[in-house]
């Protein structure tokens, strides 16, 4: 079964312009994840939500759902994900389903998606949310998304300069001493002069301390922005 | 002298509580004018270095000095204030005795908390770090040494689940100086006492260094190690000249490491102006500008006031360091 654009916001619509509440069944969980979560003008992205069921009830009837809460009319859906007419998420088991989606023009794409079901005979939902970045002339140089770094998580940096040229992203500490670099070197910037690394709170294999660094950005763009690390 | 420890204890813990971990600002921060262009510690003794290396405090040229600083690092998206008071005995023969406080603080402009997807949590994070260092030392003609204890404790404003607080730590450290006719060289150890852990803040290190005249110029060189934690030496190499009695310049080029990588994970070029008085106050300003676009520069501005006459007890090489009111 294919989602078109118009029947995706009818049942966005339906439900009330919001994704439904999840309820507590906390063996299953959906994740949505843009690759990449970075893009430019023309390019095409996919969203994947991807549903996990890691205890022992099953989930039935699944059905997977895309609602792009801000930032509408800067991309376009040109694909939805296949979709069975009744998809059984057993216990063990992992579901994904991918939309592709054109970038139309410059600025922030903030997605909700859901797969909605029933578990144990009662209808539910589980939710995850996503960011699209299409940076532009008036972008900053620099920007970090989840800049209070927790274990286990990763911070984007969003980095917007001179097409084509690379970035060599290094870690500074509060006293302005080079720690390391992030990643395993420079990194180019695409033809919009766009951007982006992961960052998950290491420099050369250790982990920081609890502090505030600085993310030093040279090469094609010369910039610098705090993130603070959690133990 | 149990209300001015207090006073110093409270400075510490009114910026945080909770001990976590040792990324901590206070605790690598230099804070001397003079010596950040100067290629390190060891080119001019300063009683804002005696946290670094403690038995500077021996070499300090008149009886008392008084020495602030305020650092503008990255652009002035940082503030770092210092303070220290050293006086040293100059009355005996065989020892002279010294003893210091330094305090200082370091504050981050503060930025607000964006998730995963780019909203704003509400929380925003403003850090502040305190330190205050108590050192003590001893010369006995060419050798100095001495000791140095530190507390240090840092907070990030106001967070949900307590991530306010950040860490706190205790760290001591020990050196020595040996000064001859004209060269003069030191090392000292820093390391954490409390039993937070160890790692990248910079606060477990060993600095070596030392400084010699020729022509008319000081050569400086130091290198510091960190013994954990992701940042490897930082090595410094600096000249002084001394124009006149009045002021001398200085120029200097630092470069550091990182654990695991071949290449200089960052260099950096210095330059500085030191100026005199005859009533014993000194002014000095020093312009980091790093080599790698994007850090920003930082500016650091000192003044010194020194009080009484105690030349004749320093070694022959450091009674060429600018002699204050002579």
């Amino acid at each position: 079964m294919h989602w078109s654009r118009r029947a995706l916001f009818g049942v966005v619509l339906a439900a009330g312009l919001a994704a439904p509440a999840a309820q507590a069944f906390p063996h299953i969980e959906a994740a949505l994840a843009v690759e990449p979560s970075v893009a430019s003008v023309g390019m095409t992205v996919n969203v994947t939500l991807s549903i996990t069921n890691t205890g022992g009830d099953p989930m039935t009837l699944v059905n997977p759902f895309l609602s792009i809460t801000a930032g509408d009319n800067l991309v376009s859906i040109v694909s939805n994900p296949w979709q069975s007419a009744s998809a059984y998420l057993g216990p063990g088991i992992a579901l994904s389903y991918t939309w592709t989606l054109i970038v139309l023009a410059q600025g922030t794409v903030n997605l909700t998606g859901w797969a909605a079901g029933y578990v144990n005979g009662n209808p539910t939902s589980f939710t995850s949310t996503a960011i699209l970045v299409i940076p532009g002339p008036s972008s900053p140089p620099i920007r970090i998304l989840n800049n209070r770094l927790r274990p286990g998580k990763t911070a984007t940096v969003v980095l917007h300069g001179s097409p084509g040229k690379a970035v060599t992203l290094v870690v500074h500490d509060q006293a302005g001493r080079p720690l390391g670099p992030i990643g395993l070197g420079a990194v180019g910037l695409d033809a919009a002069g766009n951007g982006s690394f992961r960052f998950d709170g290491t420099v050369a294999g250790n982990r920081l301390a609890t502090g505030v660094y600085w993310i030093v950005a040279s090469g094609a763009v010369s910039a610098k922005a705090p993130v603070m690390v959690t133990k | 002298m149990g209300r001015p420890f207090a006073a110093l204890l409270l400075f510490v813990l009114t910026a945080g509580s909770a001990a976590a971990g040792t990324g901590m600002a206070a605790a690598g921060i230099p804070l001397s004018a003079r010596q950040q262009a100067s290629g390190g510690i060891y080119g001019d003794p300063d009683v804002l270095g005696v946290a670094a290396n403690p038995a500077q405090l021996s070499t300090q040229l008149r009886r008392l000095e008084v020495g602030v600083v305020d650092q503008y690092l990255f652009g002035s998206a940082e503030n770092v204030l210092g303070l220290g008071i050293g006086g040293v005995t100059g009355s005996a023969d065989a020892w002279a005795w010294g003893a210091a406080a330094v305090v200082s603080q370091v504050s981050t402009r503060g930025f607000r908390i964006v998730d995963e997807i780019g909203d704003e949590t509400g929380e925003r994070v403003e850090p502040v770090a305190r330190r205050a260092d108590l050192a003590v030392s001893c010369q006995r003609g060419r050798l100095a040494g001495g000791i140095a204890f530190g507390a240090a404790a840092e907070s990030y404003g106001s967070l949900g689940d307590g991530g306010g607080s950040g860490p706190s730590m205790i760290q001591a450290a020990a050196g020595m100086l040996v000064a001859f006719d004209t060269w003069h060289a030191g090392a000292a150890i820093r390391l954490g006492l409390s039993d937070t852990p160890r790692g990248a803040g910079g606060a477990d290190s060993v600095n070596l260094g030392g400084a010699a005249d020729a022509g008319g110029l000081r050569l400086t060189g130091s290198l510091v190690v960190p013994l954990a934690g992701p940042a490897g030496p930082d090595a410094q190499a600096g000249v002084r000249w001394m124009v006149s009695g009045a002021f001398d310049l200085r120029a200097a080029y630092a470069t550091a490491f990182t654990k695991g990588v071949g290449a200089a994970a960052g260099s950096s070029v210095r330059a500085g102006v030191s100026f005199r008085s005859d009533k014993g106050m000194g002014m000095d300003y020093t312009l980091v500008v790093p080599l790698e676009g994007g850090l920003g520069v930082t500016n650091l501005i000192g003044a010194r006031w020194t009080f009484g006459d105690r030349s004749r007890r320093t070694p022959p090489q450091l009674q060429r360091q600018p002699q204050f009111g002579s």
